[in-house]
């Protein structure tokens, strides 16, 4: 099972990432156990194409972010368009957390001077 | 516009004067009620011996967040139920004006099953994505749904994204440094702390100095059933769609600044001592779909309305809006706006109020389940006009 862990870079990306995008404003301790819907676009009372649409933005926005201001990579047979889907299947549901965001960036970035 | 900004008043009032007071009590009910009616019940609770054993594992057995764990606990083992598991599946307890309660469930379920760049390069991404939406309430006495309005859909998106970051202006010693940052901002266990450290600052600067606004355009096709939850009345809809989401990621840009919607909520940031300065997130800019429809009756009222003519046209959109109250993003302001507007309709159907329906609501929620909301109109499918107040909690599981 994915560990919510100071030692995983996919994690402190992630976190780091939400927070200049100002979706959370929690530390880093706090911020895996966090819903989607605790995220700052999460609008409760949007339709489903509204909040699609919301989140490919942030979904590209954070690819953007990792890829071109964090030096990562795509792992191998992993490519932008994987990435960015996997990105928007979690932010879509309430009920995933930040953690799960962290899992699927991790199956598909390497990070800046990761350790596998 | 006065209305509006009377609602958000009473609803900040409400959210700092009144919930506070209550929010231990209310803290073990599950669902949103009225302060009267909790009260109400919680004494006819006691005075019914509510407080023995069996009551009490009965009460727990009919709460929808007993089912909804149930639920998440089926679906993290390989139950074969795991299929649920990409719907956002949840119970709750619906409530209709006159106070009848009833069990029933909302679910919402998007995904792409195709997505593809045919054009990338470093700050702009275009593409298409095949997708299929559901989403509705239902509640096992329909009676009691506040919002009884299925849609299902199926679409082919064509989509842009402009800008967010600025290419080419980093380097490997810059990777090296703001990884380091990230570590010490990591270990730091206070939120005060770790805002005020200089760690965050310095590596908040480096990345925002990075961001740039970001536009992002989506244009689809779309097809899909609307219906009530018995679909007694349901219709097909086709037609186009598009969506507009700005979003200015370095709050230091004009387009930050001058994010007017989030004004107030920077005012109130202001002077409460959250923000050090008048400071409107360019994060939080609306975001608006619009679309045109032909729509096709299959039952009910509105089929009856159109008996003269198989389809008509409809013009419909929707703005959403959410801002944070303070600065631990701990509570939130989000507002969302439809309308949908028959094009050419009869004058039966204006005279019977059924060319056009808005709908209006807006909440101020926090991160413990507290909110406070108000919504005003309806949606297809309602005949009546309807304002709800709602204060309550929602029980994350």
């Amino acid at each position: 099972m994915f560990k919510w862990s100071l030692d995983n870079r996919a994690c402190k990306t992630t976190w780091s990432t939400l927070m200049e995008l100002e979706q959370l404003k929690a530390v880093f301790k706090d911020a895996g156990s966090m819903k989607m819907s605790e995220l700052t676009y999460w609008n409760n009372t949007d339709s489903d194409d509204m909040r699609t649409t919301k989140v490919n933005a942030i979904a590209i926005e954070m690819d953007n972010i990792f890829t071109e201001e964090r030096g990562a990579k795509y792992e191998e047979n992993k490519s932008k368009e994987t990435a960015i889907q996997d990105i928007k299947n979690i932010m879509v549901n309430s009920d995933k957390l930040v953690q799960d965001l962290a899992e699927v960036n991790d199956n598909n970035y390497l990070f800046w001077n990761e350790v596998k | 516009m006065y209305k509006i900004g009377l609602y958000i008043a009473t609803l900040i009032v409400f959210c700092c004067i009144v919930c506070p007071v209550h929010a231990e009590d209310a803290k073990n009910k599950s669902d949103s009620c009225s302060l009267a009616e909790f009260s109400s019940k919680y004494l006819k609770f006691l005075e019914s011996g509510g407080s023995s054993p069996q009551s009490v594992i009965s009460n727990a057995l009919e709460q929808p967040d007993t089912i909804n764990k149930v639920l998440i606990d089926s679906l993290k083992t390989d139950s074969g139920w795991q299929f649920l598991k990409d719907i956002n599946l949840k119970f709750e307890t619906f409530q209709a004006n006159d106070g009848t309660e009833s069990l029933g469930f909302n679910y919402n379920f998007s995904k792409d099953i195709e997505k593809h760049l045919y054009s990338a390069d470093n700050t702009s991404q275009s593409g298409y994505s095949v997708s299929i939406k559901l989403e509705g309430n239902i509640a096992f006495d329909e009676q009691t749904n506040p919002t009884n309005f299925l849609t299902s859909n199926a679409s082919i998106h064509l989509f842009h994204s402009q800008g967010g970051v600025i290419s080419n202006n980093t380097s490997t010693g810059l990777f090296n440094s703001l990884n380091s940052l990230e570590d010490k901002m990591a270990e730091i266990e206070n939120p005060d702390d770790l805002l005020n450290s200089t760690e965050y600052k310095t590596f908040s600067k480096e990345i925002i100095s990075n961001l740039s606004n970001q536009y992002y355009f989506d244009v689809s096709l779309i097809g899909g059933l609307e219906s009530n939850q018995s679909f007694s009345e349901q219709e097909y809809y086709y037609g186009g769609q598009i969506g507009f989401d700005a979003k200015a990621w370095n709050p230091e840009t004009e387009l930050a600044r001058y994010n007017i919607f989030d004004w107030p909520f920077a005012a109130i940031r202001w002077l409460s001592g959250n923000d050090e300065v008048f400071s409107p997130r360019g994060s939080t800019i609306p975001t608006l779909l619009a679309g045109i429809d032909l729509v096709d009756p299959q039952s009910g009222v509105v089929k009856e309305m159109h008996s003269g003519k198989s389809v008509f046209t409809r013009f419909r959109t929707e703005i959403s809006f959410r801002t944070p109250l303070n600065k631990y993003n701990k509570a939130f302001f989000e507002a969302n706006y439809r309308y949908y507007q028959e094009i050419n309709a009869s004058s039966d159907i204006k005279n019977n109020g059924l060319d056009n329906f808005e709908y209006f609501v807006t909440a101020i929620t926090m991160s413990n389940g507290m909110f406070v909301s108000y919504s005003n109109g309806r949606l297809p499918f309602d005949i009546q006009k309807e304002k709800v107040y709602e204060l309550g909690f929602k029980v994350g599981l």
